[in-house]
């Protein structure tokens, strides 16, 4: 909050609650949200919606000095108070210039909130690998969001944590006032980048006698069919402990237990320092004595995580269940420090719920490692099957394309759900959301191989990014995009150099293409294309590749794509998909409002992955401090209102 | 659920089973009720996902699943009022260039939160948000809809557009990539319609692609022994098939023109100008039938020495005419000779649902021209083909002249001479030296001896390129008549597929110096009684290559099926695991280390027969540039009373209850001394 001397400002008045601004001048403004608007047209009376489209100024709420000490960004405007809303004359030269005689509009504007629906804050949070994305609920029923990124360790500590203080205007210091925050709403990617970078706890792998390789060896196939050097996955587990026991498919115990050996092998991981433990025997998933004699001998040496193969997952298949477990066991940990670090400070009057990967969200005590996998994902499809539903289409393709990878999904009344699923070379037993990922974004590299144009799978990332970031990186499909005028780089953040304040670089991907067209003409001894012709030969390959995927997760499995609509709703899906030359069955491509917005109000985890939506046009800004407003509440309306929502507070369970 | 909060009346309990048909492994959830009730939601799932279902199989409920739904508060948009029709043409905020169809046009740009409800932007035009950009394409219309979600609808139809024939290099990838995708579509369609476990669920199949004259275009292989290996089959139609009409498919399974071995049963369908006058492409699926006939259930006899003992030998025979199913000539066939097939019906099935992925590739196939012309299908079928053959090339120019002698179990061995001819950029890979066609079955069928070297030459390019009929245009093969690897009738092959593949493997590794061999089996382990019989094939170590070691328990070369799970296999057969471990320090030594070796250790429960047929048991894998090779592997049988029968490679035990089958896999080579 700023404030400034009284001769460079303008006083407004704001009459009844937060709704209209009378202007001392003949401009009519609404404040919506969090910004001013200020309609150009002369008449005095009461505009129609369609002024809005004619807007010709607007202003900011973070530019708003509110001089009345009582209103303050964040808090509740007190019911029918006037207040006077000051601009600063140097920024807003212009502005200042319209308020010169007062006016008064006595007729009561349409759009006002009553004062029963007045609630405590609501807070979506999706902390994705780059960026961390909130959209809140003011107790007036308005909304705003925010973007910042994930990790910025010498800003603050937890990007969570601090969107909140951003929204409520909060200094660093202040703490957090009981009871302002009714709920905050949780996806995370945490789960599943710790994972991808086997970043979890040390965990001890308990099993039955025989089987200590068993989770290694897995199924014995290998991932890439023509590799001559076969990477395998590396282990989660740490050490692995074999126990004598055997109970035989039916239930009879061949071996009983070693209790003194499982004791002695449990202390010494122990005394290594080992504290989370995954405990998995034959058949235990039916027959779970063993499993529970183990856990509390355990529990007695003070294990801290600790993960029992029948809880987790009560399914048959050693080898899934095995991984799930061992899964659950490393990640859990990390996942319990990472809710206390949001939950602490939110203290305990503000509930805290976190997204599951199956797309129902869970209180945050009870939110486990093998349930964390697909937080970020899951909620996204939740969001875009309700957006899409408000909007009257029930069939739907998500299309949620980021930087390196794209996430298909196929919805036709029912969320589908997997049971196995392999996720970062971990074979997962639990209920997931059927997501279809390909390895192609915005980011995805463009190739010429000397005959062929390819695109991806390799992809450049965040960094160094596309060639247009100014970090000297490769042609990418944004890149493309930006070479043929689909990406502004004028309506486009401008985050990029080494101070971060320049815009995108039009120069280097006009050079890239340049050089390419030339080495293109050489190797094929052919006339030089254009530049642009490059941009677009290698964009239509993108797209080609991406309604195969959608083919893949709907043609293949049987449904008839035509009669579906594409919903659109990743970073990057905008200008690559919405060609539409050939996508299939483009009935409709239809992406959510602004930055999957009521993905975000009904769900929370209003998704943008971090580099996805950065190397791509529709990136979700980085840095992003503009904000947008929201069309018009309905007209006697009571503002938004809860209403019962399947999906959330969701939580699936197996015997 | 309570316990967090969520008030009672908003709790709503779902039940759900996820049954699947016995034997089977794809589980579908439905609401549960009374047995006869999930049984009908499950027939109607089954059959709307696969096309099918068998009334009357059992079924087995695999989970239950109890899902509690709470309702937690959620907001909701807020709705715009309905609009004062019409709504006014919104006003861009400026306008930019943006190239698009061939040309950089001045095109408008809106920003989002200017749009009204109802309001109309028609392409091409751009709409900016601060969180992003959409694209609005000639053709298609924007509009925002009462909640403010954007909304796009073509409004104008597509034009097909024919596209041009020469070589384009977008075209090019486009083209390959849509012929690789109905190649996929049609495994797809053959998974989803196959009613057995060997082609729903381990997926050992291929489905194909061909041009005119018969030259594979794209395939799409799960396991590698399938590669490039239709072709033959597909021209011996050509030649044997007689005058084709429209409506006809054929089928085929004989080893010595094409084939891999008997139960790899080939379907193929002709696609047929519109007019009738002339067969435009081909389409091919190969399914691996579980059973085919032949002396033993599975039609793998261990000791078979004729063809007659696999099972039904098929020629060409037409499948179907006019789009008929000629369901009682194949029937007879399939019953025909000393050992039929078994079960009938399951192979009609499979063959129905071969019918059926060939015919969503034709109907793929059909949309492609009808979007780009004929002329440009028939011309890229070439160019994709012309691509591959360039990029073998490519590798061909940096081999050197080499060779190697393979020794195999047997006093068999594999040589090879691969010869580059840097001037025409050919390779000639000559197995001239190799063994004589076997008594037994180590006999490899000539398609499958492509295969592995095709795959050879794929792992070389180390980039993911088509593999067509162009990959083995410069690669010349020389194959004398009558070796283990180009058998005549009546000679037994079984054994081919799953041994003599991964030897021609590792000896075109060995000949080219780049990878030491891997365990160079599938270690092929069969056992059962009258009421039960399994099959599996066991991983082992593979081998170094300069700079990197061998991996450990892993499949190698031109298989990658999988293990059933251990809780799996004790519930299904009357055996127990007693253990499946790395088999440590049976990996060659050497600067890098070979992979090691499992050993896998099976109690029987009931007496059983079981086979194994597995090699390297007296060879050792080689190691290469000094590494040392791997170890043997080793069979045997362990009895309760402690003692123990060592077993030969290819062999046969009767167990007794509690006797013990000890498996231990070979070892793959090092690479460079140590």
């Amino acid at each position: 909050m700023r404030r400034t001397s009284g001769d460079r400002l303008a006083k407004l008045t704001v009459l009844n609650g937060r709704q209209i601004i009378f202007l001392q001048c003949p401009k009519i403004a609404v404040l919506l949200g969090d910004r001013i608007q200020f309609c150009p047209q002369r008449n005095k009376t009461i505009p129609s919606p369609a002024w809005q489209s004619q807007v010709s100024q607007e202003l900011p709420y973070k530019h708003i000095a509110a001089i009345r000490p009582d209103i303050s960004a964040g808090a509740a405007f007190p019911a029918a108070a006037c207040a006077e809303v000051c601009i600063d004359r140097l920024e807003y030269p212009r502005l200042f210039g319209y308020f010169t005689k007062p006016l008064r509009i006595e007729k009561p504007f349409p759009y006002r909130v009553d004062e029963q629906t007045m609630t405590p804050w609501q807070i979506w949070i999706d902390r994705g690998g780059t960026f961390t994305d909130i959209v809140a609920r003011r107790p007036d029923g308005s909304l705003t969001s925010h973007k910042l990124l994930s990790e910025n360790p010498e800003q603050y500590h937890d990007a969570a944590i601090q969107g909140i203080r951003d929204i409520l205007g909060l200094k660093a210091a202040e703490p957090v006032p009981a009871g302002l925050i009714g709920a905050v709403k949780m996806g995370t990617t945490v789960a599943t980048n710790a994972l991808l970078e086997r970043r979890g706890d040390r965990t001890l792998l308990v099993i039955t006698g025989g089987f200590g390789d068993a989770l290694r060896i897995g199924y014995q196939n290998r991932p890439l069919l023509f590799a001559r050097h076969i990477v395998l996955p590396e282990m989660l587990y740490e050490e692995v402990l074999e126990v004598s026991e055997r109970v035989s498919a039916t239930g009879g115990i061949i071996t009983p237990l070693d209790e003194a050996v499982a004791r002695n092998g449990l202390r010494r991981a122990f005394d290594r320092g080992i504290r989370a433990v995954a405990v998995v025997l034959m058949h235990g998933y039916r027959f779970p004595a063993h499993e529970k004699r183990i856990a509390s001998l355990a529990q007695d040496i003070g294990f801290e995580q600790i993960s029992v193969s029948h809880r987790v997952s009560p399914l048959m298949k050693l080898i899934s269940r095995g991984d799930t477990t061992v899964v659950d066991a490393y990640l859990s940990p990390l996942l319990r420090r990472y809710v206390e670090q949001v939950a602490r400070p939110l203290g305990n009057s503000t509930r805290l719920m976190f997204m599951q990967s199956g797309g129902g969200l869970t209180d945050a005590r009870l939110f486990q490692g093998k349930d964390a996998i697909l937080s970020g994902p899951a909620g996204g499809v939740v969001g875009m099957v309700k957006a899409a539903e408000e909007g009257g289409f029930t069939r739907l393709i998500g299309f949620d394309m980021g930087g390196t990878s794209t996430d298909v999904t196929h919805y036709d009344g029912e969320y589908e759900r997997s049971f196995e699923t392999v996720v970062a070379g971990v074979r997962m037993q639990a209920p997931m959301m059927h997501i279809h990922t390909v390895a192609a974004g915005g980011g995805s590299i463009l190739i010429f191989d000397g005959a062929r144009f390819r695109v991806g799978p390799q992809s450049a990332g965040a960094n160094p990014g596309p060639a247009c970031y100014r970090r000297g990186g490769p042609l990418t499909v944004t890149d493309c995009n930006v070479m043929l005028g689909r990406i502004q780089p004028e309506y486009f953040p401008k985050v990029f150099g080494p101070k971060a304040h320049q815009p995108l670089d039009p120069a280097a991907v006009k050079e890239g293409f340049a050089a390419m067209a030339q080495m293109i003409a050489k190797a094929t001894d052919r006339e030089e294309q254009s530049p642009e012709a490059v941009a677009l030969g290698f964009l239509r390959i993108a797209i080609e590749n991406m309604a195969n995927a959608i083919k893949k997760i709907s043609v293949q499995r049987g449904y008839d794509v035509s009669r579906y609509t594409l919903s659109c709703y990743g970073g990057a899906g905008g200008p690559a998909c919405l060609p539409g030359r050939r996508c299939p069955g483009d009935e409709d491509h239809f992406p959510p409002p602004p930055g999957r917005r009521p993905l975000c109000l009904r769900h929370g985890a209003g998704r943008y992955q971090g580099p996805a939506g950065e190397a791509s046009g529709a990136a979700p800004h980085p840095g992003g401090k503009d904000r947008h407003h929201r069309p018009l509440p309905a007209a006697g309306r009571r503002g938004p209102s809860p209403s019962a929502c399947p999906g959330s507070g969701r939580g699936a369970d197996t015997n | 659920m309570l316990a967090q909060g969520v008030e009672e009346e908003l709790i709503r309990i779902e039940y759900r089973a996820r049954l699947r048909y016995q034997g089977t492994d794809t589980a579908l959830p439905v609401v549960l009720a009374e047995a006869p009730e999930m049984e009908a939601d499950f027939a109607r799932t089954h059959l709307r996902r696969f096309g099918f279902a068998v009334p009357g199989r059992a079924l087995t409920v695999e989970a239950v699943l109890v899902e509690a739904v709470g309702s937690a508060g959620a907001a909701s948009h807020p709705e715009q009022p309905a609009g004062e029709p019409p709504a006014p043409a919104p006003l861009p905020q400026t306008r930019v260039a943006m190239f698009s169809s061939g040309r950089r046009l001045e095109t408008p740009l809106y920003r989002r939160d200017h749009l009204l409800q109802g309001q109309r932007v028609t392409g091409p035009a751009i709409i900016v948000e601060p969180t992003g950009t959409v694209v609005i394409e000639e053709g298609w219309q924007a509009r925002t809809d009462r909640r403010g979600n954007l909304i796009l609808e073509r409004y104008r139809e597509r034009r097909s557009q024919a596209a041009p024939t020469a070589a384009d290099p977008v075209m090019l990838e486009v083209f390959n990539n849509l012929f690789m995708s109905i190649a996929e579509q049609m495994g797809a369609t053959l998974a989803n319609t196959a009613s057995s476990v060997n082609i729903k669920e381990r997926l050992d199949f291929s489905c194909a692609l061909f041009d005119q004259s018969g030259k594979l275009v794209a395939n799409a292989p799960h396991i590698p022994v399938h590669l490039g290996s239709m072709g033959d089959s597909v021209r011996t139609v050509i030649r044997e098939g007689g005058a084709m009409q429209p409506g006809d498919v054929f089928m085929l399974n004989a080893p010595y023109n094409g084939g891999t071995h008997l139960p790899d049963i080939t379907v193929i369908t002709p696609v047929f100008a519109d007019d009738g006058s002339q067969v435009l492409f081909y389409v091919g699926s190969r399914g691996h039938h579980a059973d085919i006939g032949g002396r033993t259930p599975g039609s793998s006899p261990p000791d078979s020495r004729s063809i007659e003992e696999e099972g039904v030998l098929i020629n060409t025979l037409l499948l179907v005419r006019n789009g008929i199913f000629r369901e009682r000539e194949t029937r007879a066939l399939l019953a025909s000779g000393p050992y039929p097939c078994r079960n009938i019906d399951q192979n009609i099935a499979d063959l129905t649902a071969q019918i059926a992925a060939n015919a969503s590739g034709a109907a793929a196939l059909g949309k492609i021209i009808a979007d780009t012309g004929l002329d440009a299908v028939q011309a890229y079928m070439q160019h994709v083909q012309d691509n591959a053959e360039e990029s073998v090339r490519r590798v061909i120019d940096v081999l050197q002249d080499c060779s190697f002698t393979y020794p195999m179990d047997g006093d068999r061995q594999i040589r090879v001479q691969i010869q580059i001819d840097r001037k025409k950029r050919e390779a000639v890979i000559d197995f001239t030296g190799t063994s004589a066609q076997d008594d037994g079955n180590y006999n490899a069928p000539t398609a499958i001896c492509k295969a592995a070297v095709l795959y050879v030459f794929r792992t070389l390019v180390e980039d993911n390129i088509p593999l067509n009929e162009g990959c083995m245009k410069p690669l010349r093969l020389i194959i004398p008549p009558r070796t283990m690897i180009s058998p005549e009738y009546p000679a037994a092959v079984i054994a081919g597929n799953t041994e003599v593949s991964q030897a021609i493997t590792d000896a075109l590794f060995g000949a080219l110096g780049v990878l030491a061999s891997s365990q160079g089996t599938m270690n092929n382990f069969l056992y059962g009684n009258t009421a039960y019989q399994n099959y599996e094939t066991i991983c082992g170590g593979t081998g170094a290559g300069p700079g990197y070691p061998g991996t450990s328990a892993v499949h190698s070369h031109m298989t990658n099926t999988r293990m059933t799970d251990p809780e799996v296999l004790e519930w299904r057969f009357p055996v127990r695991i007693e253990s499946f471990a790395i088999r440590r320090g049976s990996g060659g030594r050497g600067r890098f280390r070979g992979g090691d070796g499992v050993v896998r250790k099976i109690r029987f429960l009931e007496p059983m027969t079981a086979t194994i047929l597995s090699s390297h048991r007296q060879t050792e894998p080689y190691g290469l540039a000094g590494g040392l090779p791997g170890k043997r592997g080793e069979n045997s049988v362990l009895h309760p009373d402690g003692t123990a029968t060592l077993l030969r490679g290819n062999d046969e035990a009767l167990l007794a209850p509690d006797d013990i089958f000890i498996i231990k896999t070979p070892g793959g080579g090092g690479f460079g001394r140590e």
